[in-house]
């Protein structure tokens, strides 16, 4: 009994030692972690305003402001109606027997 | 000093000593519990509004007409800067703004947040946070991006800000779907620690923001794009104050295009006349002259009073009471078919046409085609101009009403009455928005409405031949595209100012659909006081065949 009672005098400072230092270790980490944490969801955010900035780019591109600018810079221009030739779903001469 | 007193003066002082930290604490627990908690909340929770995203607008295929772009609110906290002057200096110069202005904001006594500059684009944002500077901070205040600058400004509306400084829709679509577009913003409220960063295991409430609804318009960009810059062209060539175009999908309702000039930039709205922001398309009224004739014409084939060869006697003008009423040119063909009335545009045609109607019939024709109501048009700027009652109608209003004359109508008006005779006789509610689409991707289609079968598709056969009629040997045959059936009719009206008509003034206009058989589209054309000529058919006619032959080429409609 009295050794037991021994180990117990033994058992319980080195498992309140264990204890302190892994509370030390665990709050250490998860304030780490919180930084980590805050990071991220700025992190996110920017990434989203950057993911929005991008979109603005491609419809900007894609406008036909755009498309007609640079159509008329590499020479492109609008043709007359009588440029213009509507194919009919009559048979070609040339393919007629 | 006495025990006793010692004991007296002790107890004394302990009386006090206690009933002051009682009213202490009162005055910590009860009088300043409300300010002391949020200071403690302060100290512990980061709270931060989540923006939800406004709607974006999206063309019939799909192609961006409005979106959002990051934009941010840049503000300052004065507790925080070290040097007012030099912090002035950098985010004036950084921001374009004037110095002294940005240092007297800052200087101001007991502020503790001092906003700088509203919707700061990203770049810029980039540059200043670059620069790491002590007490600048920013808070996101997206903005829209208009892909195609002001293109269909009317029909869009603007996004301005209420009394709060919050993002409110005006005008057009921004104003009529505000609700549905601007979203529902989130929260978020995270335990922090003492350098600010949020702590894994304490408490935590977020609340994602509920993105505002994507529409999807019966708009095409094409075609908005060439009817805008044919508009733009036709008021130069013919010297006209101001321009209107409507394209509407007969079947459905749908607006395919419309533009209206002088318009305004949606992206700088505050500079332009508040006068401009209003859609003339539907929020104007006109007198819609001859093209009037071609629905009252209907109305009479409707309740088979007339057909189209029905012959009249246009032998000269007509006299009604102290009236007389002319044809426009003051040429009289004598014996005409109801198909040269129209072929003509005679207004003493309309006469004879509005006889064989009546009064009863007349009147109940002109409501019938939704003239004097609302065509509830999903655009918020939307206004209609009243029909009198009926017992305020002279016969000579009776009379000048058939050809267009005396009645005020909104150009969506008139487009939609005109779609009855291309899609079989069915009113329609016009629509600009197609789809809807919430946040959480489910689509809702705005179905076409059929308001009421307005003339029989036998009658609106018959009127489609007849205005085919009209533009092949109307005055405005010479402006047609070759090999296309386009059934149409020309309108001049006169405007009347201070209680009479100008004698010089006009609104031209041409209203038609095409191909006839199976018409893809009607379209509207208005010219205010053209100076090249006051006709219909050697303005808005040529016009409406410019903007017609661009449709045929781009949708590939071959000729007949």
């Amino acid at each position: 009994m009295k050794h037991i009672g021994k180990i117990i005098g033994i058992m319980l400072p080195i498992a309140a030692l264990t204890m302190i230092v892994l509370q030390v270790v665990v709050s250490n980490e998860l304030a780490g972690l919180g930084k980590r944490l805050g990071e991220l969801d700025r992190e996110v955010r920017v990434q989203a305003d950057i993911n929005e900035a991008l979109k603005t780019e491609v419809a900007s591109a894609s406008s036909l402001l755009t498309l007609r600018e640079r159509a008329e810079s590499l020479g492109f221009v609008e043709p007359t109606s009588k440029q213009i030739m509507n194919l009919t779903l009559e048979v070609p001469v040339a393919l007629g027997l | 000093m006495t025990p006793s007193w010692r004991a007296s003066f002790l107890f004394t002082a302990l009386v006090v000593g206690f009933s002051l930290l009682i009213l202490r604490l009162v005055y910590w627990q009860i009088i300043s519990a409300d300010r002391l908690g949020k200071a403690a909340a302060g100290q512990h929770f980061v709270e931060l509004t989540v923006p939800a995203s406004r709607g974006e607008l999206m063309d019939r295929g799909g192609n961006p007409i409005v979106v959002n772009q990051p934009a941010f609110l840049v503000y300052g906290e004065p507790r925080n800067i070290k040097n007012v002057t030099e912090f002035s200096k950098v985010v004036a110069d950084a921001l374009s703004l004037d110095k002294d202005e940005v240092s007297s904001k800052l200087s101001q006594p007991n502020l503790v947040w001092v906003p700088l500059a509203h919707k700061v684009e990203l770049s810029q944002v980039q540059s200043l946070r670059a620069l790491d500077l002590a007490g600048l901070g920013f808070e996101k205040e997206p903005k829209r991006f208009y892909p195609e600058a002001s293109m269909a400004a009317h029909l869009l509306g603007f996004v301005g800000s209420d009394v709060n400084g919050a993002d409110v829709g005006y005008f057009g679509l921004e104003g009529y779907y505000d609700r549905q577009l601007r979203g529902i913003d989130g929260s978020m409220r995270l335990e922090k620690d003492a350098h600010g960063a949020p702590i894994l295991i304490g408490s935590e409430e977020r609340l994602p923001p509920e993105d505002g609804r994507t529409l999807t318009l019966h708009i095409d960009k094409v075609a908005q794009q060439l009817v805008e810059r044919r508009l733009k062209e036709g008021i130069t060539r013919y010297g006209a104050k101001e321009g209107s175009v409507v394209v509407m999908e007969p079947e459905t309702g749908g607006i395919i295009a419309m533009a209206s000039f002088p318009n305004y930039d949606p992206r700088n709205y505050s500079q332009f006349d508040k006068s401009l922001y209003k859609n003339p398309i539907v929020g104007s009224s006109y007198e819609p002259g001859s093209t009037f004739k071609a629905l009252i014409m209907a109305a009479a084939i409707n309740e088979k009073l007339i057909t189209p060869d029905t012959i009249m006697d246009e032998s000269g003008p007509v006299q009604i009471g102290p009236y007389v009423i002319r044809t426009w040119n003051n040429e009289y063909n004598g014996k005409i078919s109801m198909t040269e009335v129209l072929e003509h545009s005679s207004n003493v045609g309309m006469v004879f046409v509005a006889q064989q109607l009546g009064r009863e019939k007349l009147l109940a024709a002109i409501r019938k085609f939704g003239f004097g109501k609302l065509t509830n048009i999903d655009l918020e700027d939307e206004a209609s101009p009243e029909l009198r009652p009926d017992k305020e109608w002279a016969v000579v209003d009776e009379y000048t009403a058939s050809f267009g004359q005396g009645i005020a109508v909104t150009p969506i008006q008139m487009v939609r009455a005109l779609a009855a005779l291309a899609n079989g006789g069915k009113m329609m509610e016009p629509h600009v928005v197609k789809e809807i689409k919430d946040a959480k991707g489910k689509v809702t289609t705005v179905q076409p409405k059929v308001v009421s079968q307005v003339i029989s598709p036998e009658t609106a056969r018959i009127v489609t031949e007849m205005m085919v009629a009209a533009v092949d040997n109307g005055e405005a045959k010479w402006a047609k595209p070759k090999g296309y059936r386009v059934a149409g009719k020309t309108g001049t009206a006169q405007i009347p100012v201070a209680g009479h008509y100008d004698a010089t003034k006009t609104i031209a206009s041409f209203v038609g659909f095409a191909p006839a058989d199976k018409p893809r589209f009607v379209m509207l054309v208005t010219l205010r006081e053209p100076s090249s000529s006051p006709w219909g058919s050697e303005t808005a006619a040529p016009l409406f065949f410019t903007i017609a032959r661009d449709l045929f080429t781009y949708w590939g409609i071959p000729p007949q």
